[in-house]
């Protein structure tokens, strides 16, 4: 089986020790991403939503001629946005490769000088209200929502990433002064870029442009989750209705990571086959019905199963998942594995077919302190896999699964 | 641009790259048909977008949803060396997809450059010779409900798919793209499928369009074709010059706007509509959506505002319209023209959109317009554009617009 050829191969550090770059001559944009130590880890819970207010304030602060920062770099040929999670909030920055000096420049001055007045935090409200009553809608992330908040390692990893309607309206101005102030500094900020367009020397000014010193230390212990529930309800209204099935999976480190990619892909098809689901060929509908991942960057790892309740027969494929789940933990698997490790490394690479996602895929490492080294890695490793791997990559499918269940409403 | 009518289309924009590291190659395939090829050393995957001249209710406009079955029949038929086509991508971990629009068919995979060779092979022996049964017209069938239920939950589609109806007369576009029901599928004759999948999928009648890390030499997995007959014009369809207006009813109220453009040859005009729309619709409220799509004959400019009131959404927007029709002020112009740019880059970023753009122009008659294409067409008519033709453009072709209104009917589907 010949290797696929992934261009994270180039990665390179940077001359900054916290700077990945990636060698990507051939990018129509230069892409750059800042990953600062300041996710839902940072924040309380009366203060749920506090990390998103502060980031989305960033992005809303007057820049140039008072206009929020996210117009002026989309008027300077550029864009930003940010994802929140559990111990970063990371920044991904675009733009056209001619550009991005005064791209960055224009984020320089926002981190230098952010603003938390009444307008930009009317602003910044708005925004997260709007996002979050969109995010509503998509039930399936409803589901993964409920699951995060009970299998949480802790009562500030239960959070959800943009809060909750309730804290997002009493979030104050000087609350995100201060969260910014503590959490947005050089120690512990990381940088991932594309080369040429991009060099580690753009990003000096960034680093620059925060405070220097390392955030401040957490004063508040994290209060280990006693949930016990397993299976969650909601109702969204006008959504079609979904299941989330998540199940233990080993962490990224373990040596059996690069299996659990390739039994993400067995359990998929399996699933998808044993539901006896119509098999259509514009669009398969297994591939909209139903998706499994394994979801490594969540703590704790986990693999997710997605069920679209909108085709098919969603009650019977949740009983084919846990009957499934039950078997591949039992019973050693010793047939033909080459097929799912194909599906599993064409997964990645379809993950990773533009640069901007190459270079997020970097960050999300750096942030979570993998070795950036480990991307470079993850496809030849998977290629390798082998059924003794795979069993173990399979002992988190003998736990019962938490299970959320998302019903269509008319009225709620 | 491109993509209107397409069950789960998103605006597609992107760009001829201005380095010179793009490899690109165009001609015609050994056994009949176009191909374009744009090399991408840094892609770890290669998109392949197959694509057809093919009315979409039959030669006659007889048979709505007939390139539908046809495409996926000829896709889930079982290939000579064994799986159907898109089991065959799938099982080697890609992505397959089959887009079905009034005048085109689309057939797009993704996979890993290792496997495109082979992808290729199957692909285009699966449409070059069609073996299409009756298992898999069923198959199609299934393929087809799906779709309808997909549709009937945007109330997008369901909009764009009346303003194209509504706006054109005549012509593919005025015809929709799926079967109305199981039971019509099931009325069309096994030799009418198979005759009209011989007919449109023939390889002269072919664009192929590949972007990726691979060089033309996976071209000569190409074996199957008959160059015997010439390939199809575009086709066309024909704007109304009566503006109508019409009602129908969705499960959440809705407006919807459309205005005739210019065509796919007119590159100036064609981008400057593009523009517009980037400015209309990058910074517009929530529920509002649109694009301008590029075709050989008129184009089509449309916009859907959706929501509980609809109405003072599309009202805003045609003021802002008509505000376009008064040049900006340079300022103000050189600003929107960065962030098109950068928009258009941005885009090029997808192997998958750029082949798809690529094979859509070649389609509609002008291969070296696609945005994303190395000549490079679309980026000198973007920098061509000024403040005063961009109004011209905007009065000459936004003026009065066909309407159609969703009203919200309980107990419509969803």
């Amino acid at each position: 089986m010949k290797l696929i050829c992934i261009p994270l191969l180039l990665l390179l550090l940077g001359a900054m020790p916290n700077v990945a770059i990636l060698s990507d001559p051939a990018t129509p944009i230069a892409v750059v991403t800042l990953s600062v130590p300041a996710g839902l880890d940072r924040q309380t819970n009366r203060e749920n939503g506090l990390a998103a207010f502060t980031a989305y304030a960033l992005l809303e602060s007057p820049v140039a001629a008072h206009q929020p920062l996210t117009d002026a770099i989309a008027e300077a040929g550029g864009s930003i946005d940010v994802q929140i999670h559990a111990t970063a909030s990371v920044f991904t920055i675009t733009a056209l490769p001619d550009r991005l000096d005064a791209v960055l420049a224009l984020l320089q001055t926002a981190l230098a000088h952010p603003d938390f007045s009444a307008t930009t935090v009317d602003r910044t409200r708005a925004e997260l209200l709007s996002r979050f009553v969109a995010s509503q809608q998509d039930s399936v992330l409803v589901g993964v929502e409920m699951i995060n908040g009970v299998e949480a390692t802790s009562n500030l990893f239960a959070a959800t990433p943009l809060g909750l309607p309730a804290t997002i309206v009493a979030l104050r101005g000087s609350s995100a002064e201060r969260f910014f102030a503590q959490n947005y500094r050089q120690a512990g900020t990381t940088f991932a870029l594309t080369a040429p367009f991009a060099t580690d020397r753009d990003i000096v000014g960034l680093q620059y442009a925060l405070q220097s010193g390392k955030p401040s230390p957490m004063t508040r212990a994290m209060q280990p989750l006693m949930g016990a529930s397993r299976e969650l309800h909601a109702t969204r209204a006008g959504a079609p209705a979904a299941y989330v099935l998540s199940f233990p999976a080993p962490k990224l480190s373990d040596p059996s990571a690069p299996a659990a990619f390739v039994l993400a892909q067995m359990l998929r098809t399996s699933i998808v086959s044993l539901s006896e689901l119509p098999d259509i060929p514009s669009r398969l509908l297994a591939d909209s019905a139903i998706d499994v991942s394994y979801d490594y960057m969540h703590m704790p790892a986990r693999y997710l199963v997605r069920i679209d309740g909108t085709l098919g027969n969603a009650s019977r494929i949740v009983g084919v998942t846990l009957g499934l789940a039950h078997a591949l933990s039992a019973v050693n698997y010793h047939g033909d594995i080459g097929r799912f490790v194909d599906e599993a490394r064409g997964n990645l690479a379809i993950e990773m077919r533009t640069p901007t996602s190459r270079v997020q895929h970097v960050a999300q490492f750096l942030a979570t302190g993998f070795p950036s080294n480990e991307a470079t890695l993850l496809d030849a490793k998977i290629a390798h896999v082998n059924t003794a791997e795979l069993a173990l990559a399979a002992r988190g499918l003998s736990t019962a699964p938490t299970i959320a269940i998302v019903g269509s409403s008319e009225n709620n | 641009m491109r993509r209107a009518l397409a069950i789960a289309c998103l605006c597609a924009l992107s760009l001829a790259p201005a380095s010179a590291a793009v490899e690109q190659s165009v001609g015609t395939l050994l056994h009949g048909g176009s191909y374009i090829i744009q090399r991408d050393t840094a892609s770890p995957v290669t998109a392949i977008a197959l694509w057809f001249r093919a009315p979409a209710a039959g030669y006659d406009s007889a048979t709505p949803g007939l390139s539908r079955i046809a495409a996926a029949a000829a896709a889930s038929a079982p290939l000579a060396s064994g799986p159907s086509l898109a089991h065959f991508v799938r099982n080697l971990g890609g992505r397959f997809s089959i887009n079905v629009f009034p005048d085109l068919v689309g057939i797009d995979a993704l996979v890993p450059n290792s496997q495109a060779r082979r992808v290729i092979a199957a692909m285009t022996a699966a449409y070059f010779s069609p073996r299409i049964d009756s298992a898999s017209i069923k198959d199609a069938d299934e393929d087809a409900a799906v779709a309808r239920l997909t549709q009937s939950y945007s109330v997008a589609d369901t909009l764009q798919s009346a303003i194209a109806t509504t706006l054109f007369a005549q012509g593919p576009y005025h015809v929709g793209v799926l079967p109305p029901s199981s039971r019509t599928v099931r009325a069309i004759p096994l030799g009418a499928v198979r005759g009209y999948a011989q007919q449109a999928f023939r390889s002269t009648n072919a664009v192929l369009a590949i972007v990726g890390g691979v060089t033309s030499d996976v071209l000569l997995a190409v074996t199957d074709g008959d160059v015997a007959s010439p390939g199809d014009s575009p086709l066309d369809s024909l704007v109304d010059p009566i503006q109508h207006s019409v009602t129908i009813n969705t499960a959440v109220p809705g407006v919807g706007l459309g205005w005739g453009g210019p065509p796919i040859s007119d590159e100036r005009a064609a981008t400057a509509m593009d523009f517009l729309a980037n400015i209309l619709f990058s910074s517009g409220p929530r529920g509002l959506q649109g694009q301008f799509v590029t075709l050989h004959s008129a184009g089509m400019f449309f916009a859907t505002a959706i929501g509980t009131d609809p109405t003072p959404i599309s009202n805003d927007f045609l003021q802002r319209v008509k505000a376009l029709a008064v040049p900006m002020d340079p300022a103000t112009f050189a600003k929107r023209h960065t962030a098109f740019l950068f928009r258009l880059r941005d885009q090029m970023q997808y192997p998958d959109e750029v082949a798809d753009e690529l094979g859509w122009y070649m389609s509609e008659g002008n291969g070296p317009y696609a945005p994303g294409d190395a000549r490079a067409n679309y980026w000198q008519a973007v920098i061509s554009l000024t403040p005063a033709y961009v109004a011209s453009i905007a009065a000459k072709y936004l003026a009065t617009p066909v309407i159609v209104t969703a009203h919200h009917v309980p107990g419509t589907a969803p």
